[in-house]
């Protein structure tokens, strides 16, 4: 059994990693993109994003002020009190790093001021046979997440109504959620299920493409369409409003065909750590490789 | 440039021009909005005077070091959650420059009253256009609420109404001008 100190103290690091610096994959995208824009205004955004992550990495600051809402995904063996450390790592990495105390009450927007409330900070949980305990941190700013939407097709409507939907949603977001984006896009399930797999989608690396091929050439269809829309980076014009589409699919009932897009800011932040049962931990901010 | 700024210097700015401010900002979201306007409402001055001044809608991450703050991290807000106040903020205050993120072009349009409304209408359909609408919203329908007795319905583009042709303009770019009598195609600026 994994101590509850250890796994505490696995959460504060996994979340000042998150926050103060990004995952190669999302850097190298960025970087990419920067090479790839002629306006010298797209330009001049991205390279104010460099060297803002540049910054807060070399100086242990965090990126944006959006600390981000605290959701957690939490997967292998699940014994003990997950959710009591994960909540005692957010309160003191809120206090230490520091985080914005970002949760309120949604009615009277009365703030904790430790980031802690009724369901929050969320966790995901999906118990497997390993023998460590894996716990993501995904930071999730309201700027993006603000843009999120929903909707339940008619089965009819088929393929090209989600593809305009998705369409529709990048354009409507504009320069809100912090271009470039993520979209994440989840299909089929139901209203609940389908939003979730949006957000999960978001965790999977820029460089690893779906298992599946078809969702893989909707992928790139996709992010090719939103591409041209203009948007650019900050939403000022270019060539880049999104550095990746990460579409996953749910099976649905036969009368509904739900469809959900979660954007996520350029500053993707995640980390993961796992945890062993003789104490080892092991962390990645790339998510570890899928096995 | 270096604020406070002039009338002058902000108009010589072209649109995407990229610009370095210098000088003294200052910060300001929903919150500060609300105050400052119903300061002037009453007729109470701000304790700062913003003639000229820049805006910066600002998050920070401020530390509660023992009664005092210390600020940790700050960048650009959303800025399209001042779309409805900012009209009458720019108006009130005279601010120049408005530093944030997102872009709020849209809400000019929402912000534009019933009048300025009708005159882009009106001037479309001057130039030989058959009609021309401006999707209703709540100020519209609150404006023919006060105008008439009578029912009416609200028409709506559909949603996946398909166009000739789409052409995009920045409302928030026209310059007003002025069309001299009798011709409405003789239009001088002001």
């Amino acid at each position: 059994m994994i101590s509850p100190e250890l796994m505490e103290q696995v959460v504060v690091n996994i979340l000042r990693t998150a926050v103060t610096s990004l995952p190669s994959d999302i850097l190298s995208a960025l970087e990419k993109a920067e090479d790839l824009e002629t306006s010298e205004i797209a330009k001049t955004q991205l390279r104010a994003i460099l060297l803002n992550v540049k910054c807060a990495e070399e100086t242990s600051i965090p990126m944006c002020q959006d600390t981000g809402t605290p959701l957690f995904f939490v997967s292998g063996r699940c014994d003990g009190d997950i959710e009591k450390a994960i909540r005692r790592g957010v309160e003191r990495a809120t206090r230490e790093i520091p985080l914005r105390p970002n949760i309120v009450h949604p009615l009277t927007r009365k703030n904790s001021g430790n980031n802690m409330g009724v369901g929050m900070p969320h966790v995901h949980f999906s118990p497997g046979p390993e023998d460590f305990v894996e716990i993501t941190v995904m930071p999730k700013g309201a700027g993006s997440e603000n843009m999120s939407a929903l909707r339940m097709l008619s089965p009819s409507e088929g393929l090209r109504s989600v593809k305009s939907f998705v369409l529709d949603v990048v354009v409507d977001a504009g320069g809100r959620p912090c271009p470039p984006t993520i979209v994440g896009v989840g299909i089929g399930g139901s209203a609940d299920i389908v939003m979730s797999l949006a957000k999960r989608a978001l965790l999977r690396p820029l460089d690893v493409v779906n298992p599946d091929s078809e969702l893989g050439e909707l992928e790139e269809e996709l992010l090719d369409a939103v591409n041209q829309t203009g948007i650019g980076p900050m939403g000022l014009g270019g060539r880049t409003t999104c550095l990746g589409v990460k579409v996953d699919l749910a099976h649905c009932h036969t009368a509904s065909l739900p469809v959900a897009v979660n954007l996520q800011c350029w500053a993707a932040r995640r980390a993961s750590a796992r945890l062993f049962r003789d104490g080892r931990v092991t962390y990645s901010k790339e998510g570890f490789a899928l096995d | 440039m270096r604020t406070p700024l002039s009338e002058k210097e902000v108009r010589s700015l072209k649109a995407g021009q990229v610009v370095h401010l210098d000088g003294l900002v200052y910060t300001g979201r929903d919150e500060v909005h609300v105050r400052a306007l119903e300061k002037h409402d009453k007729g109470e001055g701000l304790p700062v005077d913003l003639r000229g001044a820049a805006l910066y809608h600002c998050g920070p991450i401020v530390k509660d070091d023992d009664g005092g703050w210390t600020l940790v991290a700050a960048g650009p807000t959303t800025s399209a959650r001042m779309n409805a106040l900012e009209p009458r903020f720019i108006e009130a205050f005279g601010i120049r420059a408005i530093i944030g993120k997102g872009g709020m072009s849209q809400p000019t349009i929402d912000a534009m009253s019933v009048d300025s409304r009708e005159v882009i209408c009106n001037s479309v359909q001057y130039l030989s256009a058959e009609t021309a609408i401006i999707n209703p919203d709540e100020k519209t329908i609150e404006y023919v609420k006060e105008n008439t007795e009578k029912d009416f319905t609200v028409v709506k583009s559909d949603e996946d109404a398909e166009f000739a042709q789409v052409k995009n303009y920045d409302v928030s770019k026209l310059e007003p001008q002025i069309v001299v009598p009798p011709d409405v195609f003789y239009v001088k600026d002001v």
